[in-house]
């Protein structure tokens, strides 16, 4: 299992994340609507509004995890974040940075990931993503729809949302 | 209520799509903007939309008809050259559900297309592609530094016969 390495602007991107204020704030709809149009439009049985903390990662808004909140270390979002475009992993078991990772080996039995990253304030907090217990592959419409749900994630995170 | 947002130009094409939901409504707007399907409308309610058709003609417009039938009269007001829009500007509804009256009104209208829910975004896009004409196309880059982790494509066949199929 590979661990995400820690981003050189770690601390601006905690500082970042934390000057939101949403860290451990309870659910709200407006985010919920968003994993459950997510789970609805993808067919995945998992989709999560994921914030990426120190040591966690915290769902702010989760549909078909019981979870709100797991390791770092073992995050498939904590590899997300450190790009710009989506990140996809088509089939967990053949990925050898994933292959044992205990989230694929055990519940909730992750085989594919798709997770675009929250640029709020130039870093990536967290991640929109999908989780399916099957390979799967996202064509550009996909990815396209994936892109705009990520937009309208980071557009309620700050606020710009009506 | 929501104001029209404009987005990337895509030659001269313009499309209104009127949907009160507003994440359908702007996941799709964002989407095929993004996807430089055409220069995208949004209205959230009836009486905006009936303000934004005054000043514009759109090259395709996709109504959200609810059970009282308010959109298939919005449809009624175009074809009555009623607004900016040509009397024959494609149009596309979706319904919550479709009874025989309102299929024969939808016919009236001439309507090309029509979708029933549950919506998903995907299916509105692709009822906005028909409607202009156009093909989907375009998608967001994905990142340089993500691997996929499917295994590789096979390499082509090698080709013992000279007669090669077209296209290699």
């Amino acid at each position: 299992m590979l661990v995400a390495p820690i981003p050189s602007v770690e601390e601006a991107r905690l500082t970042t994340l934390r000057r939101l204020l949403i860290l451990d704030t309870p659910p709200e709809a407006r985010f919920d609507r968003i994993v459950e149009f997510a789970a609805a439009e993808f067919d995945v049985p998992i989709a999560l509004i994921s914030l990426v903390d120190r040591d966690r990662q915290w769902f702010k808004a989760r549909i078909g995890l019981g979870a709100c909140a797991t390791g770092r270390d073992i995050s498939f979002c904590g590899h997300a974040i450190l790009g710009e475009g989506i990140f996809i992993v088509e089939d967990a078991l053949l990925d050898e940075r994933f292959a044992d990772n205990p989230l694929v080996t055990s519940d909730p039995h992750i085989r594919f990931y798709a997770g675009f990253p929250l640029q709020v304030g130039g870093h990536a907090i967290g991640t929109l993503c999908l989780i399916d217990q099957t390979p799967r592959q996202l064509d550009g419409i996909d990815l396209a729809i994936l892109a705009s749900l990520g937009t309208i994630v980071v557009e309620e995170i700050k606020g710009e949302a009506q | 209520m929501n104001g029209a947002s404009l987005g990337h130009l895509a030659g001269s094409r313009t499309f209104l799509i009127i949907e009160p939901q507003h994440l359908l409504r702007h996941t799709v707007a964002l989407t095929a903007r993004n996807l430089r399907l055409a220069e995208i409308y949004e209205a959230g309610s009836y009486a905006l939309a009936r303000e934004l058709l005054k000043s514009t003609s759109y090259s395709g417009v996709l109504i959200a008809d609810d059970e009282e039938g308010d959109g298939l009269d919005l449809a009624d007001a175009i074809r009555r050259g009623e607004t900016a829009c040509r009397r024959d500007v494609p149009l596309g509804l979706m319904m919550p559900f479709c009874t025989a009256e309102s299929m024969e009104r939808i016919r009236e209208l001439g309507i090309r297309d029509v979708i029933v829910q549950p919506l998903r975004a995907r299916t509105v896009l692709r009822t906005i592609c028909s409607l202009l004409g156009v093909t989907e196309d375009g998608s967001p880059q994905t990142d340089a530094v993500t691997a996929r982790s499917s295994a590789a494509a096979p390499a082509p066949a090698q080709r013992s016969r000279p007669s090669a199929a077209a296209g290699d």
